[in-house]
């Protein structure tokens, strides 16, 4: 029982959590609209928001990269901010500089090193973030709203990253960003009032909460699921994918 | 309302209670209320500044209600919250308490304004900053989450990384306090200017003296190097 909330109601959002338990390892997501209680549900985890009812238990070493990357940078230079907090480590440990090494050059900070954070686009002080909690090797990641700010490379960067963190330990994302959810996390926690216990298919939770489309596309996918054609709950995330399964939807409407 | 027979400028007073006040209402950090507590109790005793009766009542007073009012509106202020917002109230009435007993130096403010639009252009410099200092009194309900998110993130750090952290790991919320504040507070500035707001009014006069100048440069310098070495 590392991560388990009961009869917890979260302050402002009034987002009621009856029963969850983190699962052990894995991606999820945690989906849901806007003031919905996601990021308090953040806060609970990461022990900043505490609560005077119900059972929170945490036992796992949590980090969090909040939304705003600027609520997590207090050094003057880039190089401070990912090492400051192992200030008694040893420095000619070659283990640990190779290691940090591959950290500073997954995330490309290199050319970054001896800037300030403050001198940074959005972008680049959500990849400092990241790379510090990288460095740090949390056994639960918790990502608010990762993608804001990040360029379509980086994006398609983090994702990769991401999945090689799956078996590794367990990682929970908040993103409004379904295309980029979908594209490669399987199951996620719905919130709305109240947080599911279980992760559902996050393809079926965009089609079953997700009013307003974001593209023409997207609406399409929508009219089709609603009309019970064949088409996978995903299938419209990649345009090329899409095409495929409307020329075989029409051939066998055709055919019939 | 007594005088009072020393009177220093208020507007290092203001300096020195300002970054005061932030740090106070930003964090939850109970030392630095004390600390804050100990420098208005010092300047009031320093420069004889008597209060009435009725405003030592209402130091009492005020705060007092405002712990009654928080626990019985809201439920998730617990006790010892109220109390602490309590407290807050407290020295910002304190605070301008303190201001009202004191003169501001008038001319002189013309005087640098004069000067300042000369060379930087027409609008009122001391009132763009009068007004950044506004902005950020009013904004600090949203300092203190940004604080909090930062204790909270040097926490999960030292934690994750297996260390017990220094003393000044608890000055760490500074940095992005003070840079989140500059940031925003040239944005609201506008929206609140062009609702016809205007620094116009400046309490009375007292001539700025060399002693003023040491007390700005030394709070400052103990500031930044609190901000830039320590922290």
């Amino acid at each position: 029982m590392a991560i388990l909330i009961e009869n917890v109601t979260l302050p402002f959002s009034e987002l009621r959590i009856p029963f969850w338990q983190a699962p052990e390892k894995g991606l999820y997501g945690v989906v849901g609209p806007n003031g919905s209680g996601k990021s308090q549900f953040f806060s609970l985890l990461y022990q900043e928001l505490k609560v005077r009812h119900g059972t929170v238990v945490i036992n796992e070493r949590v980090g969090c990269v909040m939304q705003h990357p600027e609520h997590q940078l207090t050094e003057s230079t880039v190089a401070n901010e990912l090492l400051w907090a192992f200030r008694g480590k040893k420095q000619s440990d070659s283990r640990w500089q190779q290691r940090v090494d591959q950290i500073v050059a997954r995330w490309q900070l290199g050319s970054l090193w001896n800037q300030s954070p403050w001198t940074l686009s959005t972008g680049q002080k959500r990849r400092v973030v990241l790379a510090a909690y990288d460095l740090l090797n949390p056994d639960v990641l918790l990502l608010d709203e990762p993608t804001e700010g990040l360029d379509g490379f980086w994006r398609e960067e983090l994702k990769r990253w991401l999945i090689s963190q799956e078996l590794s330990r367990l990682t929970l994302v908040i993103s409004h960003d379904w295309p980029w959810l979908l594209s490669f996390m399987e199951t996620g926690f719905w919130c709305e009032k109240t947080l599911d216990s279980s992760a559902t298919d996050l393809g079926k939770l965009w089609h079953h909460h997700t009013l307003s489309a974001q593209s023409p596309l997207e609406e399409l996918w929508r009219d089709l699921l609603n009309r019970n054609a064949p088409v996978s709950f995903r299938g419209w995330i990649d345009a090329e994918r899409a095409l495929q399964q409307v020329v075989k939807l029409w051939n066998q409407v055709r055919h019939q | 309302m007594e005088s009072s027979a020393a009177p220093i400028n208020p507007l290092v007073i203001l300096q020195i209670l300002f970054l005061g006040l932030i740090i106070l209402f930003a964090t939850n950090e109970a030392w630095l209320a004390g600390a804050e507590i100990v420098i208005l109790f010092g300047i009031q005793y320093r420069y004889h500044i008597r209060m009435t009766r009725t405003e030592l009542f209402g130091l009492i007073l005020g705060p007092g209600l405002w712990a009654l009012l928080a626990i019985v509106n809201h439920q998730d202020h617990n006790f010892s919250r109220a109390l602490w917002d309590g407290l807050h109230f407290g020295c910002a009435l304190w605070l301008s308490i303190l201001i009202v007993h004191l003169s501001a130096p008038r001319e002189m403010i013309h005087q640098v304004e004069k000067v300042l639009k000369k060379w930087l252009g027409p609008r009122a410099i001391i009132g763009q900053i009068s007004l950044m200092a506004l902005l950020v009194m009013r904004y600090i309900p949203e300092l203190r989450i940004t604080a909090k998110r930062v204790t909270t993130d040097v926490r999960m750090r030292r934690q994750l990384a297996g260390h017990k952290g220094y003393w000044k790991d608890r000055l760490r919320f500074l940095t992005p306090l003070v840079m989140i504040s500059i940031l925003r507070s040239e944005l609201i500035a506008e929206s609140i200017w062009a609702r016809g707001w205007r620094a116009q009014i400046v309490p009375v006069v007292s001539k700025w003296n060399p002693r003023d100048t040491w007390i700005t440069i030394a709070s400052w310098v103990v500031f930044l190097l609190t901000w830039k070495v320590l922290i």
